[in-house]
């Protein structure tokens, strides 16, 4: 009895530890700045980006106001997915070349991506109210929310420019 | 001595001020191809009389409206960039009086005419440091259209290829060519530009990257093995000048191709973008004439060989070696 009791204490000990690992890790990812999950959908003639992007947080609003911001930092520091088939569309790259572009500007990124910050300027939300059906996915912690977004690539990357985040073609000349 | 101080800060700020490279002439061009299949163009004899196609870039300007709608477009984009466009157009009219600056060539050098293309021709008149080489087609699939790109962005002095994109659209029935071609611009025009600046980033770090051809010219009586002094050492003319390049270069690259008594020729030099002005001490933006000014000053003083420089463009100079 002694014997199946101590066997009992140490799986449920070795149980919660990965638990608690998995846990953390889940919180990690969560919270990852870069996680988020872009897919393009479409190129539009004036300099803008169609694309489908995902946002997480505990509440569902909460999850689209994040998936704006996901939508213009993929714009800046991951690129966008090309795509095959009736809406093809070529790969688009960063607007900010250099990998290190975000920790190197730190305190410009903090503002311009403040909640209701400079950001919102850039993007534009095509889905009506809150998504339904497999765009909400409840999951542990929150929710994840996908929307449609228009986002201003030209003008974003001339603001960056300005800004002296990224070097334009004509620098230097 | 407020007095001194204002004006020491503002020599200070004069000296420093940083001049600005030269900005390279970028231009769209219907490839040879292109050209080729749509008929715009014929077969010419070259001056090793080996043929070669010569393409005619008016004929197509003023009969295809697809090609003018796609280098407009291109222009427009790279204008937004603030990065405009040189005119094939504007620039085809200056050529054709630039032809005769051939016979001026063949008397100072050869002594033959000098058979170039229209290519070659409207590079070196226009001084093109970057051609875009443009090439599409439209296929059709019973009522459907489909698009298909291709449109390199090549350095015409060392041949390389800085960027290059291909694109074969989605067949469709609904939009009408002309709109395919300009969503085929549009939606490759991003990754394009980003190669084309990768570029700049690299020339603006390493050097701007050129050739340099030494040539002999009939009335020199000696040539590139004659015996030389160099810091007191016996030496041939030709390793002088590879060791001019050696100090000079960016970081001493450049490469040999070619090396005969005659001729000398340097690929993937490295010149820097800037230089010191030796009469103002200022910093100032260069090419690669100004940059080899100081090799041909150097014959010059040195060695009492008289010599010319001939501009090819941003990207390739000719120094000749003799009267």
């Amino acid at each position: 009895m002694k014997r199946i009791l101590t066997l009992c204490v140490i799986v449920l000990t070795v149980m919660t530890s990965v638990q608690a690992q998995t846990r953390k890790e889940r919180k990690a990812l969560f919270g990852s700045s870069f996680n988020y999950e872009v897919s393009t959908m479409g190129v539009g003639q004036d300099g803008t980006k169609i694309i489908k992007v995902w946002g997480y947080a505990k509440k569902a609003d909460a999850a689209i106001v994040q998936a704006k911001k996901n939508a213009v930092a993929a714009c800046l520091f991951r690129g966008l997915p090309g795509v095959s088939g009736a809406n093809q569309a070529m790969a688009t790259p960063a607007i900010c070349k250099d990998p290190d572009a975000e920790e190197k500007n730190l305190d410009y990124f903090l503002d311009f991506f403040e909640t209701g910050g400079a950001y919102l300027k850039f993007v534009n939300q095509t889905t009506d109210g809150v998504p339904a059906g497999q765009d909400k996915r409840k999951i542990k912690g929150g929710y994840k929310v996908a929307i449609y977004v228009q986002v201003m690539y030209d003008n974003l990357r001339k603001q960056m420019e300005n800004d002296g985040i990224v070097r334009s073609l004509s620098t230097g000349f | 001595m407020k007095k001194n101080i204002l004006t020491f800060l503002l020599l200070l700020i004069a000296g420093t001020a940083f001049g600005q490279a030269r900005k390279p002439t970028i231009m769209v061009m219907p490839s040879d191809i292109w050209c080729n299949t749509n008929k715009f163009g014929e077969v010419r004899t070259g001056d090793d009389g080996k043929e070669f196609f010569d393409p005619d870039y008016s004929k197509a300007l003023m009969s295809n409206a697809e090609i003018r709608l796609l280098i407009t477009k291109m222009g427009a984009i790279m204008a937004e960039r603030d990065f405009p466009l040189k005119s094939l157009e504007d620039e085809l009219k200056q050529s054709r009086t630039a032809e005769t600056e051939n016979m001026l060539l063949a008397g100072k050098y050869s002594g033959e005419g000098i058979v170039e293309s229209s290519t070659e021709l409207l590079q070196r008149v226009a001084q093109i440091d970057i051609c875009l080489d443009l090439d599409f087609e439209v296929k059709k699939h019973g009522p459907r259209n489909q698009v298909t790109f291709n449109v390199r962005a090549i350095d015409p002095y060392t041949r390389k290829q800085i960027a290059g994109v291909t694109s074969v659209g989605e067949p469709s029935a609904n939009a009408p060519v002309d709109l395919l071609l300009e969503a085929s611009v549009v939606d490759y025009m991003d990754n394009f530009v980003a190669q084309i600046q990768r570029h700049f980033d690299d020339m603006f770090t390493n050097g701007r990257e050129v050739r340099v051809e030494l040539k002999k010219l009939a009335s020199w009586q000696d040539d590139f093995d004659m015996e030389v002094q160099y810091n007191g050492m016996d030496a041939q003319l030709n390793e002088v000048i590879e060791v001019w390049f050696e100090e000079n270069a960016v970081n001493g690259r450049f490469s040999v191709a070619s090396s005969t008594p005659n001729l000398m020729r340097f690929d993937q030099v490295r010149t820097p973008l800037y230089a010191v002005n030796r009469l103002t001490g200022r910093e100032r933006a260069i090419d690669t004439r100004n940059w080899v000014d100081d090799l041909s000053k150097m014959l010059k003083n040195n060695y009492n060989i008289p010599n010319q420089i001939y501009t090819k463009g941003l990207g390739e100079v000719w120094l000749l070696l003799g009267e």
